[in-house]
């Protein structure tokens, strides 16, 4: 076939000489749409896009409902339409592409703004508004989920993301028709929880709510709970575990959580009568169970009402129960989880006022004065809650932490001597009674006297084998001062498995990467990103994050996170995804060791342009991290006690980052990478436009500077230690020095540890 | 030992002098000299190549010579950055000059480009036609190029149905 045949009158231009397996050189650079135009221009034109099309065939025709990266939107799109035009009457291939137009949809609403190629996707001009971006978008979605359902009307995934966007864009008719034909076409034997749960909601949304509940006992029924007024505990539990995990999944708003709150609502109007009638004998074992329930069902209901910012009046919900006392802490408690103090107080004090007896509402009422650090309230209610209850483990376990912190360890370790009276094993206790003798050790490792220390502490451990904090300093000790980097992480792992902590994640995962163990070191990152994002969507669900410091300490986690991924990737080889991890690293933070892992990582790709770049960001980092070493000085100063000058000229030596010898270093070699590559190429400029002698120079400088800042920093500050007496210490830095010297491998892990612990 | 320079002959008859570095950019010319070793003092004819054609190929070539060559760009292309590849935009200031000129001569620099295999040249080729047929709507892109339009109306209505619209359409 030629093209020529569809264009006889026109050789003009010299077009009709073009081959066939040139036009469709020409074609591969165009989108879809384009392609579309080229292929209603004439008959050889139609048959050489039809070709086309099917060559790039790929076989993205099934359905998912899996979340797909917002980047990886258009080249599905486009894929998945050259599978369309393949075959139009797969149904499955509809499906995918409605669910990607929805997608799509969802993602420019999210960010408000449209890219171009939307633009040539939907087919109009960038004159257009959002909006009409927006109803071209969903109107394709759904065309081609209706599409789906028309070819094969038992597609049930064409049916729930019908129902699903519906519901999205307010269309709840839709949706409801939508999900209950999913739910009729299901033909397992037992429906899915979500198949009820979504046609409920639905009929919630359509003001039915009588159809609403009747789905809703159904999704429940499913989930082997029943629904039964008398035992709502489990059931509201489920709701709200539900609901948690639905919220994992989609954007926690009012839509998606009403009809649970709708469905807690019905179900806590039966409340009162369970409450009064279980009141009867108040000290029996089985009443506290109930009490119990009743208490999860009001955490549970307050929570949710929280969430929903629905706000009950809750004498109204429990106006008929006399333990009333026990209602309001229970409240209380929950709000001060919410870090609602205020409110919390409000809730403690009306329980204080209907039952002064009460030794947990003294507890709670301690612990949320500690927490706004007023001690003498703190130590007055917990004094409390222990003459109530002498057995009151918690209390008097909290109670040696406040004389702790307050300096009175003898006192301290008398009450923790007590909880542990009570329970040998009870390991906050045994983590506050380890924690009054650990000090001393500290002061020991701080002074450079770390197997002293260590040595201590393994005794300490002995005897408090739960004292979690205790591993957690063991292992610091062989991470940072003996660089002893098997016994850190068997310590740390100790500790994790103690108390499971996101944060030990990092600490095992720096362990393994500094022993060259990178996958195991991918893994605990891993691990510890999914726990901080299941934690963010914990403190958004609770509407915590309301002054902005969860924010910032969350942001500060993943950058480290990041930074350290990013590093583990490089080692790899797994260029691309260490770059992810970087560019992640610096949305959250412009710290300068992001820019030092990009400009390390281009000089690996060979990319050296930007890898100067980075290089040149790095030192000069748009963050100095000049404060995060101040504050690290700043913890050491009650060590250096009256040594002013020591204190000053140790800022002033830390003022110089220690990273600087390592960019300056890793610079020159980068250098020298580029210099091999021009040399054997035969080029005369660097893509820097630089000559192999100005290449020459510049790497001769930064050696130089390496070399200049090392004798500075480690030397002044060696003699400055030695000088005031701290010869130990002193000589330490040295070694430090000399090993630096001989190895050619930067590391000083006392100061760059605490550079991505320090919070 | 081989001459700094080859000699060529164009389709019309002209010869010219091009460097070895030059055409060693043309896989043809390239396994032409590999196949003729020690008889290069003969001018290789290029009968598919114009004088003013290949002239403009070797303005191309003086630009482009220090370019790491296409074939190690593609071996460290992941699969993402191959789609981006296909990305049709001109970032070069001296190419977007050099494509600046008649559909006639762009087409003849393409056919050149792809008889001499001059991977980069033909890619900038195909890259600028292409951006040529970017945003046209199907009457644009026949008035652009002169192609015939030679579908029936039952022919437009089938495709419309089975495809949906296009801008034209809308």
């Amino acid at each position: 076939m030629d093209v020529s045949q569809g264009n006889q009158h026109n050789s003009h231009n010299g077009f009709n000489l073009l081959s066939v397996e040139l036009i469709v050189h020409i074609l591969e650079n165009l989108h879809p749409f384009d392609l579309c135009a080229c292929r209603d221009t004439s008959f050889a034109w139609r048959s050489i896009v039809d070709s086309v099309m099917k060559w790039k065939c790929l076989p993205f025709t099934h359905s998912s409902l899996g979340i797909v990266p917002p980047a990886d939107l258009e080249k599905l799109v486009y894929y998945n339409k050259n599978a369309l035009l393949c075959d139009n009457n797969d149904d499955s291939s509809h499906t995918f592409q409605g669910f990607l137009f929805g997608m799509i949809n969802e993602q420019i609403e999210e960010e408000h703004a449209v890219s171009p190629w939307v633009h040539t996707l939907t087919a109009l001009s960038t004159d257009d508004p959002n909006e009409v971006v927006t109803s071209k978008l969903r109107q394709q979605c759904i065309e081609h989920l209706r599409k789906a359902e028309e070819l094969n009307p038992k597609n049930i995934m064409a049916w729930m993301n019908h129902g699903y966007f519906s519901v999205t864009w307010g269309d709840y008719a839709s949706a409801k028709r939508a999900f209950k034909t999913a739910l009729e076409k299901f033909t397992r034997n037992e429906a899915e929880v979500s198949y009820y749960y979504n046609v409920a909601y639905t009929y919630y949304r359509l003001n039915n709510d009588n159809a609403a509940l009747e789905y809703f006992k159904k999704s429940l029924e499913l989930y082997h709970l029943p629904f039964k007024s008398n035992n709502m505990a489990p059931t509201i539990e489920f709701s709200a575990a539900y609901f948690q995990r639905r919220s994992q999944v989609m954007p926690p708003d009012d839509h998606t959580n009403r009809p649970v709150l709708s469905l807690l609502q019905t179900i806590i109007s039966s409340l009162p009568k369970t409450s009064a009638s279980s009141s009867k004998s108040v000290e029996g074992r089985s009443d506290r169970n109930n009490h119990k329930s009743v208490a999860i069902d009001i955490r549970t209901c307050r929570f949710l009402n929280e969430f929903s910012r629905e706000r009950k009046t809750p004498k109204s919900l429990f106006s008929s129960s006399i333990s009333l006392a026990r209602c309001f802490n229970h409240i209380a408690t929950s709000l001060q989880f919410l870090d609602k103090n205020d409110e919390a107080f409000e809730f403690y004090s009306k329980a204080l006022s209907e039952n002064y007896d009460l030794p947990n509402v003294h507890y709670g009422l301690a612990w949320l004065y500690n927490s706004n650090k007023n001690v003498n309230k703190a130590r007055y209610h917990f004094e409390m809650a222990i003459e109530l209850n002498p057995s009151h483990i918690h209390a008097l376990t909290k109670l040696g932490w406040v004389h702790a912190e307050a300096g009175n360890e003898d006192t301290a370790r008398q009450y923790f001597a007590k909880s542990l009276e009570l329970d040998p094993n009870y390991a906050p206790a045994q983590n506050g009674m380890a924690d009054t003798f650990v000090y001393d050790i500290a002061l020991l490792a701080d002074n450079m006297r770390a197997r002293e220390s260590i040595g201590q502490l393994m005794l300490l451990l002995e005897k408090y084998p739960k004292y979690s904090n205790g591993y957690i300093l063991l292992g610091t000790l062989y991470f940072t001062e003996l660089e002893e980097f098997t016994n850190a992480l068997t310590a740390f792992k100790k500790a994790m498995e103690l108390a499971p902590n996101k944060k030990l994640c990092y600490e095992v995962a720096k362990c393994h990467y500094v022993l060259g163990n990178y996958e195991e070191a991918k893994r605990e990152l891993e691990e510890e990103l999914r726990l901080i994002e299941e934690c963010i969507t914990s403190h958004v669900i609770c509407h915590v994050n309301t002054n902005g410091s969860l924010k910032e300490s969350h942001k500060r986690q993943l950058t480290r996170v990041h930074i350290l991924m990013g590093d583990v990737h490089q080692k790899l080889g797994e260029y691309e995804k260490a770059m992810e991890h970087y560019n992640k690293a610096q949305n959250n933070s412009k710290h300068k060791t992001v820019y030092y892992g990009l400009a390390t990582l281009h000089a690996k790709m060979e990319n050296f342009s930007m890898s100067h770049r980075y290089f040149e960001e790095s030192i000069q980092g748009v963050e100095f991290s000049e404060s995060d070493l101040m504050v690290w000085a700043a913890s050491r100063r009650r060590n250096w006690q009256d040594n002013e000058r020591a204190i000053q000229l140790f800022h002033r030596v830390m003022s110089i980052s220690p990273l600087h010898i390592q960019v300056h270093r890793e610079w020159a070699e980068m250098i020298s990478s580029e210099i091999s590559r021009m040399k054997r190429e035969g080029y005369e400029y660097s893509n820097s436009k630089r000559t192999v002698s100005e290449l020459e120079e510049m790497r001769r400088e930064h050696v130089e500077t390496s070399e200049k800042i090392r004798t500075d920093l480690i030397g002044e500050l060696s003699q400055v230690l030695i000088s005031i007496g701290k010869k130990e210490e002193g000589t330490g830095w040295l070694e430090r020095s000399n090993r630096i010297e001989q190895t050619n491998n930067f590391y000083i892990p006392r100061v760059i540890t605490q550079w991505f612990t320090s919070e | 030992m081989a001459s700094e320079s080859i000699s060529v002959t164009t389709s019309d008859d002209q010869t010219i002098q091009l460097s070895r570095k030059h055409a060693q950019m043309s896989q043809t010319i390239n396994s032409m000299l590999e196949d003729s070793v020690g008889a290069d003092q003969e001018a290789i004819p290029l009968p598919n190549v114009s004088s003013e054609v290949l002239k403009k190929v070797i303005d191309w070539c003086t630009h482009h010579e220090n370019d790491p060559a296409p074939v190690e760009k593609v071996k460290k292309l992941n699969k993402k950055r191959e789609y981006k590849a296909k990305n049709s935009t001109i970032s070069d200031e001296w190419d977007k000059n050099f494509v600046n000129a008649e559909l006639r001569v762009i087409v003849d620099i393409l056919l050149a480009a792809n008889y001499l295999d001059v991977k980069g040249l033909f890619e900038l080729m195909c890259k600028h036609i292409a951006n040529e047929l970017k945003g046209k709507t199907p009457d644009q892109i026949r008035e652009r190029f002169g192609i015939q339009d030679d579908l029936t109306e039952e022919d437009k209505a089938a495709m419309r149905k089975a495809w949906g619209a296009t801008k034209n359409d809308s």
